[in-house]
């Protein structure tokens, strides 16, 4: 993936300073993870670019007190991803009380390709916290103590989580995941 | 494995939308101030304490905080005029009780005190939610777009709050939401004291007094301020803080006054009375707050919030160019500091409020 940590760190410098073209590379550089991330837990791609989206308003709100010290990468998925899981609560819960005042928020698309299509269908099978957890490990490439960190999980249920939804999409992809 | 690296659908079309949305908030955010690297700022503020130590008595309780700051220690033991006070940072939303005690409330974002402080709200992605302040929810809401920045009204009946492009009310159990208006900017609304009337900016800058119990039609206050705050006094004069200049206007305008700030204006708090403005202004990397006019501290670095003790007597200070809460009586007689705040709460620390005994 093209982009040092040192690229990323002078990109948050020039945005902090307020350059558009640095923010913007930001921004193509985090947005394919930071968006896939998100699909591959709500597996709604109207809600997915909602959910990117605000965490990217969230680290322009908060530009000019981010430390540059600190990589904005985890800083972003970690909001992603809990966002994600937040969303695919609240959808949960919505579809068990069938409250029609409740806005609807997006309708769900189809994959676009054979590989994506029979990996969100595997992965939808989970529950968002264990679809979180292997697209943390998985797509965005954490350690499992990393992820621990992230998502304020012990670090056993990170090990246990990524075990059972490994062997379950293993089981339904026919191939190891890993 | 490679499908991992499959692109997901909509995802380069969705980056183009999005980055469309994310330039134009970046182009209507508060101007950065020339990019600097804090530490040589922090070592500022640390300096200036010193000096501050030398020459007057509050400035010894900054030498002392500046001497405990060494270490990691939470230094926040007590609030000086008792209250609660919530805090919004990038993990969470903290409550902080009289006796120093702090409780997370999970996740949230843009927590706000209903006006006895029995209740908080909050967001959490599309979510508004009610809770009290030990976190135990009474009421959720999910609405189509992000949620942020709820306000309570005077009784906390209504609650404004922003959903993606909508700025909407619900009462405040929870029934009755509806859409107000989707030309509003986000994050600017403040309730008119004793009535059901909301104070917002609509997206041209301009400033609109709407009740929303009542079909009347809304006041619109034009104005080149583009504020940022809305605040009422209480006699029911609204003040409106831009990024350089803050205007008074009479309840459905016109302008009563203004005045100009060569620098930022960064924070600005209406006392419980109604008869004080705090206001915080930077320049030339240097914060000064003011009480009406008067300056009662200034610092080296930002002083990103000011919020008034639940009495009146006292402003809490948000002075993150120095990672430290000053706690300031006013007139000025006291002050104490409070290092360490980063350390004990997280990045991106804010004041939503100090409430309610």
């Amino acid at each position: 993936m093209a982009g040092s940590q040192r690229d990323e760190r002078a990109w948050v410098r020039g945005a902090q300073r307020g350059s558009v073209s640095d923010l913007e590379s930001l921004f193509r550089h985090h947005w394919p993870r930071a968006y896939r991330a998100a699909y591959l837990v709500v597996h709604d791609s109207a809600a997915a670019e909602d959910i990117a989206q605000e965490a990217f308003l969230a680290a322009v709100r908060s530009l000019d007190r981010f430390d540059r010290r600190r990589p904005f990468g985890p800083w972003l998925h970690r909001i992603v991803v809990n966002r994600a899981i937040d969303w695919s609560r609240a959808r949960a819960l919505r579809r068990e009380s069938g409250d029609a005042a409740l806005h609807t928020v997006a309708a769900e698309s189809v994959p676009e390709t054979p590989h994506a299509r029979s990996l969100a269908s595997a992965l939808a099978d989970l529950s968002p916290e264990h679809r979180a957890v292997i697209v943390l490990r998985h797509l965005l490439e954490y350690t499992p103590g990393e992820i621990a960190e992230l998502t304020g999980l012990p670090r056993g249920t990170v090990n246990s989580r990524l075990r059972r939804g490994l062997d379950h999409l293993a089981e339904q992809l026919g191939e190891d995941v890993r | 494995m490679s499908r991992w690296r499959d692109p997901a659908p909509g995802e380069r079309d969705s980056g183009d939308r999005a980055w469309d949305v994310v330039r134009q908030a970046y182009a209507e955010r508060v101007p950065a101030r020339p990019g600097r690297d804090r530490r040589p700022i922090i070592a500022l503020a640390a300096g200036l304490a010193i000096l501050a130590a030398a020459l007057s008595p509050p400035g010894h309780a900054v030498w002392g905080s500046l001497r405990d700051a060494v270490s990691n220690e939470d230094h926040l033991t007590k609030l000086p005029a008792g209250g609660r006070i919530l805090v919004n940072t990038h993990d969470g939303a903290w409550v902080v009780s009289a006796d120093g005690s702090k409780r997370f409330l999970s996740d949230y974002t843009d927590a706000a005190w209903s006006p006895h402080g029995l209740y908080v709200a909050a967001a959490r992605g599309n979510q508004l939610v009610a809770m009290e302040p030990n976190g135990k929810v009474h009421w959720k809401l999910a609405r189509g777009g992000a949620v942020r920045d709820p306000r309570w009204s005077y009784e906390g009946f209504r609650v404004a709050y922003f959903a993606g492009n909508e700025l909407r009310i619900v009462n405040g159990n929870g029934t009755g939401d509806h859409l107000l208006t989707r030309n509003a900017r986000p994050g600017v609304a403040a309730w008119e004291p004793r009535t059901h009337s909301l104070a917002y900016v609509d997206k041209s800058g301009n400033i609109v007094v709407q009740n929303v119990d009542l079909p009347r039609s809304p006041a619109h206050i034009r104005t080149r301020l583009s504020p940022r705050t809305l605040e009422w006094t209480s006699d029911a004069r609204l003040i409106a803080v831009g990024p350089h200049a803050v205007g008074v206007f009479a309840r459905r305008g016109p302008q009563l006054s203004r005045f100009d700030f060569s620098g930022r204006i960064t924070s600005a708090a209406v006392s419980p009375s109604g008869a004080l403005i705090a206001l915080v202004g930077l320049r030339r990397d240097e914060s000064t707050v003011s009480v009406n006019g008067k300056t009662v501290f200034s610092g080296a670095g930002t002083i990103l919030d000011v919020a008034w003790s639940p009495d009146g007597r006292w402003l809490v200070l948000n002075w993150t160019g120095a990672d430290k809460w000053v706690f300031l009586r006013t007139p000025v007689k006291n002050l104490v500091a409070v290092p360490n705040i980063e350390a004990n709460f997280g990045a991106g620390t804010r004041i939503a409020g100090w409430c309610c005994p």
